[in-house]
């Protein structure tokens, strides 16, 4: 009884607006700390419920699962459609668990508008799970667009740089274009069911959910024409090497917090693997397509790695070497085999917590000297033993060191990527040794060495907020490091499927959902 | 051909209007003489009754449906003619009604300007009723006669002294070409009733002449080119002359145009409308491209009203009884609008002593009622909806599009664009330029009462007009043998609408 | 009630305004309750109308006819269908927004709502009559109310007192003033408004007056002529009078839309306009374009619609581009709005050049979005303007702390207009989108281009009005804090939003009226569009039910293609 209530109870729909909800709650008080301390109760029960989720998550298998599926507008074909599967889920967690630091990091560093700040960051929480668990296209495309204007109020109105108002319209404009062309593509898909059922008679003659849409075969060089409109609007948000140029901007001159998210939450890249890959895989197979796609990836390492090599000011190293980091990600994702995928994903994952931690980092520097230029460092180790631990952990786990869970992506990732051809991996393998050289550089100057004129003697280690901070996330990055399993098995399902998808041309059906049967409304 | 001069009763009845006209002349002009201690107002009514006793006598004959011919064809009484009598009292009326505060500008013979407008009047009454050339003439000089004196009343005043002369001089010139163009188709023909004339043949004789008789009307409505009086007469002249002078003698000339052109000379058809395709295009341009360059109100309507006799010599130039319904509708739209702007002028006039577009500055302010009813008079000789002028602009072009005459058409919308350039420049100078005093604006009792009559008219016309389509199309039934192409097809229509 | 509802919605605001005219200023409350109330009458009878409009039977509703002229063949028919319904909703929504937008006006206030009264029931009057000559009656009737709002209660765009001509205002009354592009004054905008749109709209008439000739049946009446649009090719002309006679509808009517080249009236106009009056202009007044062309081009000439629309496919390219590059470098505010109205209405015409259900239903959905969209920004941007007598966008800016309330309703309202999803106008755009791609691919990129350039300006000028250092000589404006200010705001928001989250039924109420035009342009009795839309896959797949299939199916069922 207790099952049946419990397995068919809409989580992914709590998980989904239960941060609006809350933001809406914040509204009506007015004291910062009650706001403060009611959005970090929000925040964690999120988490609490993201947990739930992975919990009951039954690994090993590819079926979508918590399913819930209400038509919203059938004449369009457009339904409310939510599930997570092993490509999603994790990510929901990292989400809910990066939202519940980011409350706490902000805890004094925002110092004007609180209220507001902790509103957006919730609406955004909110959107960005919408864009994770959401299986139809459009309303993928719904929040993906909504992430848009928390966004930009958090970039513009709580950034730090003199540039922020720039850089906040830079990031909006240059996602928005990609998304329109995203949108046209969307919108082809739906044609193209809509012309494929009016041919075969079929009734339902729009539609745009994934899993209709993964039933109906899609000629090549539509597929092309797709894969191309599509890409754009991901390769702008991930963003993709010669789209990169608003990311610099946007972590330079917006709020850690939103640095974190950006960084940390790989959307660009879940939509390739999420839709690109599955939906038009001849698309994704064809050598024009990949060789374009590999090189564009190749030349994000080696471009981010060797800008992040000369960059003096800490966060713009870390934009360029999340650049960098993307372009593994890119190409492990279109070798287009099974550890390629899954070290991708598991890639994704594992930036969540190290790169974002290492923007945490930054900004604990930022906090302690208002700066994270090189110049106002050095020797920082001899006061604040604890960050420079902390930053040393998260740094190597960013670079990809055995034993945290950065290893175990990229090694998967080089080793599909040498599946795939050994001359792109052998490229790759540069830009392993490229992160190693920029991260231990600027660490070797900043934290060691004599104490830099600029520090001070009364100089702080982490307090209590910031330790948790970093305890929480060394935690999480030795685990996955130690002892990945539970999270490669929860991959494993979807990603096979994926992968015999790819193989097996098209119209690969997706098995059944299991336990959670699909909710009727 | 043998006048019979013997008047039988019956006979009588058919002049019974003239009859009490003239009758009522007299008496107005007995009283002026025997009482010089009354006050001039009197008079003005004392006319106004006896134009008011006609009307409903005139009325009377258009619901029994008199008709009837006398003197052998030369006066003929039928609905178009009683159309137009009626058309023309009304005028009048409305026209006495407007000058009784104007009068007090002048410095003498005041009793004698109500009998001059009247007896006018009464010589246009016959002119409605000329069914042959010499009727035309002597009816046509009858009526002009009157203006002569009437233009030049301001004797103090070098422009109305102009006007008159310029008016007798034209006025006289045309009468010429009347007399002599009469002259040549009697030679040619040696008939003088429009109805004889049905089968003759064109002889170069007599298309000059009919050009020449032609081109005397012309003088009289104003069209170009024989246009070359209207603007200073009408600047010069008395406003409330030259009110009337803009709408009666024109509806009076009009009954003869169509009387000679759709009984006269139905035969030769396309050669005349040739003829009028190009008087009409070029009055309309002329007149509305003239008109942007106005600073003076009564030279504005000057030019307006010739582009609107462009306008109505579309209807003409269609040649068909829709065309000639719509002439008639048209007139009295343009009747109403013109009338009621005229009188405007005359009320603004006699408040702030000019008549200049600028002195209108802030009008919407001064008096809102007069800026208001400016404005619909206005935008009705535009040819704006939902007002008469519309209806009448739509119902002329109806006609002509029937018969194809699309340059015509599309001359004739490219102008209502170009008229509503300089009519809204009037809108603008009253409702958004500030004004230079303001001082309100008084207007007098029946000063307001014609502004009302014409609203009324603009406003009830333009919104129903039904009643007054039906009237014109009785008044011209005579036409129905120019093959009337308006037959509605009320069992296809109402199938099909029925048919969802 | 029901069979009268198009009287209610029609003459309300008329007898408001007669009832005006009665009224003194004085009484200043007086005056705008009567106002509000017969615009609220207005818009309660056209809400019932909306629900009412039966889309299972679809076709021409509410029908009324009254015999006119038996001569001329004109009757006073009325009557919507599936296009004009929403339109109706539309007008009358923001002809009662307007009423509370223009609440503090003081200078002639009486006069002022006589005149928007006029102005939107003129504008329903189009989109519910049946017979060509009450649509140009109509059409033109709402034409010149816009040269008095403009002239009396306008204001002068920027720079408009250093400009110079000689004789001072003298020459602003000559023929060379209104060639004179330079000018800002309100006169100039109004005087060139009411020119160019009667020019364009005679040349729709000369259009009206042929088809009135050339089908011979001596009728105005659009059923009557839709029947028998085959007479119009009477062998002497052939089918060449048929594209003449289109063309000249068309362009006539794409003037006010503004289709692009024609569309110089319109931003001037904006401008000058006050705050009740852009609403109404780039609301409804542009819509009476893109609606008119579909009641008369569509539907009597429905062969030359299918052979010569591609016309408008090119056309509206510019439109996009044009309008949104202009609205990106101009400086005052109702600029930016009205370039970016004019530049949206280029989606609308795509939508219709696409000639099918789903680019046709998405383009009249669009006009409803925009007319909400827009109506929102002209508000405020009024507003702001009543507050710092200011449009000029440099010039403002911090203004967000002075009035939060107002800066919020803006982001939304940018949202609505960019096609943020969760606004209706997002949807519109994915149909149009859908719609017009298998034919008109490039258009479709510009469009989607366009929508960035939109989103690019707006955002501009949103913080240039809002955000950033505020000059102190703003600091005593004021937020809209009482209800009767923001009233109208959350009116449009709110509709915007909640046909943007529920729009099956106007979708519905909008298919029914386009499925039976395109099935008559595209000749294709839809067998293979049967399933058209709403799933018939009910059928297939127990157990996804929603109401909406049953209306669906009955909806596209062939019997109901004769509803008509």
């Amino acid at each position: 009884m207790l099952e049946q209530l419990v397995s068919t109870f809409p989580f992914l729909s709590c998980l989904l607006f239960f941060p609006l909800a809350g933001a809406a709650v914040l509204w009506l008080f007015d004291d910062e700390d009650m706001v403060r301390t009611s959005a970090l109760t929000i925040a964690l029960v999120e988490l609490a419920l993201a947990i739930f989720v992975l919990m009951r998550f039954v690994p090993d298998t590819a079926a979508m699962q918590f399913v819930e599926h209400v038509r919203w507008i059938p004449a369009l074909g457009i339904s409310y459609h939510l599930a997570v599967d092993g490509i999603s889920v994790l990510f929901v967690g990292l989400t809910a668990f990066l939202t519940v630091l980011i409350v706490i990091y902000s805890w004094d560093t925002v110092r004007h508008q609180t209220k507001l700040f902790m509103m957006s960051l919730l609406a955004l929480e909110t959107t960005t799970m919408g864009v994770f668990v959401s299986l139809d296209l459009i309303l993928f495309f719904v929040f993906w667009e909504l992430m848009l204007i928390p966004s930009y109020f958090l970039i513009k109105l709580w950034g730090g740089g003199a540039e922020r108002h720039y850089a906040a319209l830079k990031y909006v404009l240059y996602t928005l274009l990609g998304s329109v062309f995203m949108l046209v593509g969307i919108a082809l898909l739906d044609i193209n069911y809509h012309t494929y059922t009016t041919l075969h008679h079929m009734d339902q003659s729009y539609s745009f959910d994934l899993l209709e849409l993964l039933a109906i075969p899609i000629p090549l060089n539509q597929q092309i024409l797709i894969f191309w409109l599509m890409f754009l609007g991901f390769a702008f948000k991930a963003p993709v090497f010669p789209f990169h140029t608003w990311l610099p901007d946007a972590l330079l001159e917006g709020p850690i917090g939103m640095a974190v998210v950006l960084a940390g939450l790989k959307l660009g890249t879940f939509g390739f693997i999420r839709f690109s890959i599955p939906l038009l895989p001849e698309a994704s197979k064809s050598p024009t397509v990949v060789s374009i796609v590999m090189i564009l990836g190749l030349a994000a390492i080696l471009y981010g790695a060797i800008m992040a090599l000369i960059q003096p000011d800490f966060r713009r190293l870390l934009a360029y070497s999340s650049i960098s980091h993307l372009g593994f990600i890119v190409i492990g994702l279109f070798a287009l085999n099974y550890q390629g995928l899954q070290g991708s994903l598991l890639t994704m994952i594992n930036l969540g917590f190290s790169t974002a931690g290492l923007f945490f980092i930054a900004g604990f520097l930022y906090t302690r000297q208002q700066t994270t230029q090189l110049s106002a460092f050095g020797g920082m180790a001899k006061h604040t033993p604890l960050l420079a631990t902390f930053f040393l952990l998260i740094g190597l786990a960013s670079i990809g060191l055995p034993g945290t869970n950065g290893f175990v992506g990229e090694f998967l990732i080089l080793l599909g990527t040498f599946k795939a051809h050994w001359l792109y991996g052998a490229i790759a393998v540069t830009g392993v040794i490229f992160g190693a050289a920029y991260f231990l550089w600027y660490y070797e100057r900043a934290m060691l060495g004599p104490v830099g004129k600029a520090v001070k003697d009364t100089i702080g280690d982490l307090h209590l907020r910031e330790t948790v901070i970093a305890t929480s996330l060394s935690v999480m990055i030795l685990w996955i490091g130690l002892y990945p399993a539970p999270f490669l098995r929860m991959m494993n399902g979807s990603v096979q499927a994926l992968v015999d998808r790819l193989n097996h041309g098209t119209v690969a059906t997706l098995p059944p959902p299991v336990r959670t049967p699909e909710r009727v409304n | 051909m043998t006048f019979s001069l013997t008047m039988s009763s019956s006979d009588l009845l058919l002049l019974l209007p003239e009859i009490i006209l003239t009758s009522w002349l007299c008496l107005v002009l007995i009283v002026d003489f025997s009482f010089p201690r009354l006050p001039k107002e009197q008079l003005a009514y004392l006319s106004i009754a006896g134009l008011a006793g006609t009307l409903g006598c005139l009325a009377w004959f258009d619901f029994s449906g008199i008709s009837g011919t006398l003197f052998a064809n030369m006066f003929v009484v039928d609905r178009m003619a009683l159309f137009f009598k009626i058309f023309i009292v009304g005028a009048t009326i409305l026209v006495i009604l407007a000058s009784i505060e104007f009068v007090h500008r002048f410095t003498f013979f005041r009793g004698e300007y109500y009998f001059l407008v009247v007896m006018s009047a009464l010589g246009m009454m016959f002119m409605a009723s000329a069914n042959d050339l010499l009727s035309v003439f002597v009816t046509l000089e009858f009526s002009t006669f009157g203006f002569y004196v009437l233009v030049s009343y301001l004797r103090e005043d070098v422009a109305s002294n102009e006007a008159g002369l310029k008016f007798f001089i034209l006025g006289v010139f045309a009468a010429g070409l009347l007399a002599y163009g009469i002259s040549l188709v009697y030679g040619e023909t040696g008939k003088l009733v429009f109805s004889d004339m049905k089968s003759v043949q064109p002889t170069p004789g007599l298309i000059i002449g009919f050009l020449l008789i032609f081109g005397a009307l012309g003088f009289k409505i104003g069209a170009v080119p024989f246009h070359a009086w209207i603007p200073d007469t009408y600047h010069g002249s008395p406003t409330p002359v030259t009110a009337f002078l803009s709408i009666a003698p024109k509806g009076a000339a009009f009954a003869i145009l169509l009387r000679m052109f759709f009984v006269a000379l139905s035969t030769f058809k396309p050669t005349w409308v040739l003829l009028l395709v190009a008087a009409s295009i070029l009055s309309m341009t002329y007149g509305n491209i003239v008109a942007i360059a106005q600073r003076n109100m009564k030279r504005l309507l000057a030019y307006s009203g010739i582009a609107q006799i462009g306008n109505i010599m579309i209807g003409l130039a269609a040649g068909t009884k829709m065309g000639n319904d719509a002439i008639l509708f048209y007139l009295l739209t343009y009747l109403f609008a013109n009338l009621g702007a005229f009188a405007i002028i005359i009320a603004v006039g006699q408040a702030i002593g000019s008549e200049e577009i600028d002195d209108y500055s802030g009008l919407g302010r001064r008096s809102p009622f007069l800026a208001f009813s400016m404005l619909i008079f206005l935008l009705s000789l535009t040819g704006v909806p939902p007002l008469a002028g519309f209806i009448g602009k739509l119902y002329i072009f109806v006609a002509a599009v029937k018969e194809g005459l699309y340059t015509l058409i599309t001359v004739g919308l490219i102008n209502i664009v170009i008229s509503m350039y300089y009519y809204l420049v009037v809108v603008k100078k009253m409702y958004i330029i500030e004004p230079h005093d303001p001082s309100p604006v008084n207007v007098s009792g029946p000063m307001k009462a014609v502004i009302y009559v014409g609203l009324a008219g603009t406003l009830i016309i333009g919104i129903y007009p039904q009643p007054v389509i039906d009237w014109v199309v009785a008044a011209t039934m005579m036409f129905s043998n120019l093959g009337d192409q308006s037959v509605t097809l009320p069992a296809v229509t109402s199938v099909i609408a029925s048919g969802h | 009630m029901s069979d009268y509802v198009l009287l209610y919605i029609l003459f309300a605001p008329f007898v408001g305004a007669l009832a005006l005219i009665f009224t003194s200023n004085r009484q200043a409350m007086l005056v705008r309750g009567i106002a509000a109330a017969s615009a609220g009458t207005s818009l309660l009878a056209s809400l019932y109308l909306f629900y009412a409009y039966d889309p299972v039977k679809g076709g021409f509703q509410f029908i009324q006819k009254f015999e006119w002229s038996r001569q001329l063949g004109i009757s006073l028919h009325l009557g919507v269908d599936g296009i004009g319904t929403p339109l109706v909703l539309a007008s009358s929504i923001l002809l009662f927004a307007g009423i509370f937008v223009s609440w503090h006006i003081k200078d002639r206030t009486k006069e002022f709502y006589i005149w928007l009264l006029i102005l939107a029931a003129a504008t329903i009057g189009v989109f519910m009559s049946l017979d060509l000559f009450f649509l140009y009656f109509f059409y033109e009737m709402s034409v010149i109310p816009m040269y008095l709002l403009l002239g009396m209660w306008g204001s002068h765009t920027k720079k408009y007192l250093e400009m110079n001509d000689p004789e001072g205002l003298k020459l602003r009354d000559s023929v060379s003033f209104i060639f004179n592009f330079a000018a800002n004054s309100k006169e100039y905008a109004a005087m060139k408004l009411v020119l160019f749109l009667s020019a364009w709209a005679v040349v729709a008439l000369l259009g009206i007056l042929l088809i009135y000739k050339y089908s011979g049946l001596n009728t105005f009446d659009i059923l009557v002529l839709r029947e028998h649009a085959k007479l119009m090719n009477i062998p002497a002309l052939g089918t060449t009078m048929d594209r003449i006679i289109w063309i000249l509808i068309f362009f006539g009517f794409a003037s006010i839309a503004p289709l692009w080249p024609l569309h110089s009236w319109s931003p001037v106009g904006h401008a000058a306009a006050p705050a009740a009056t852009s609403m109404l202009h780039a609301g409804v007044l542009m819509k009476l374009g893109h609606f008119s062309i579909i009641r008369v081009a569509f539907e009597i000439l429905p062969d030359t619609t299918r052979e010569l629309m591609p016309i408008a496919a090119v056309l509206c390219i510019f439109s996009i581009i044009y309008g949104g590059f202009v609205a990106f470098h101009a400086k005052d505010t109702k600029y930016v709005i009205g370039y970016s109205s004019s530049s949206h209405m280029g989606y609308v015409f795509l939508g219709m050049a696409a000639l099918n259900y789903i680019g046709l239903s998405g383009a009249v959905i669009y006009m409803f979005a925009h007319a909400m969209a827009t109506g929102m920004l002209f508000a405020m941007a009024g507003w702001v303007y009543d507050q710092t007598h200011s449009r000029d966008i440099p010039s403002l800016g911090g203004l967000s702390n002075r009035m939060p309330f107002i800066a919020g309703c803006f982001v939304i309202a940018c949202m609505a207009s960019v096609g943020m999803p969760g606004t209706v106008n997002f949807i519109a755009e994915v149909m149009i989108i859908v719609g017009s791609w298998n034919k008109y691919p490039f258009q479709v990129i510009v469009a989607v281009i366009g929508i960035v350039i939109t989103l690019a300006y707006l955002f501009r000028m949103m913080r240039g009005l809002f955000y950033g250092p505020m000059d102190q000589k703003y600091s005593h404006s004021h937020d809209a804090v009482a209800v009767v200010d923001r009233l109208p705001l959350l009116i449009m928001i709110a509709v915007s939003i909640g046909f943007g989250l529920f729009p099956m039924h106007m979708y519905n109420v909008v298919r029914s009226g386009v499925d039976p035009l395109v099935a008559k342009i595209t000749q294709v009795v839809p067998v293979a569009e049967m399933g058209e839309g709403v799933g018939m896959r009910e059928a297939v797949l127990p157990g996804r039910s929603s109401e909406l299939p049953l209306v669906a199916n009955k909806h596209f069922s062939p019997t109901s293609r004769e509803v008509r």
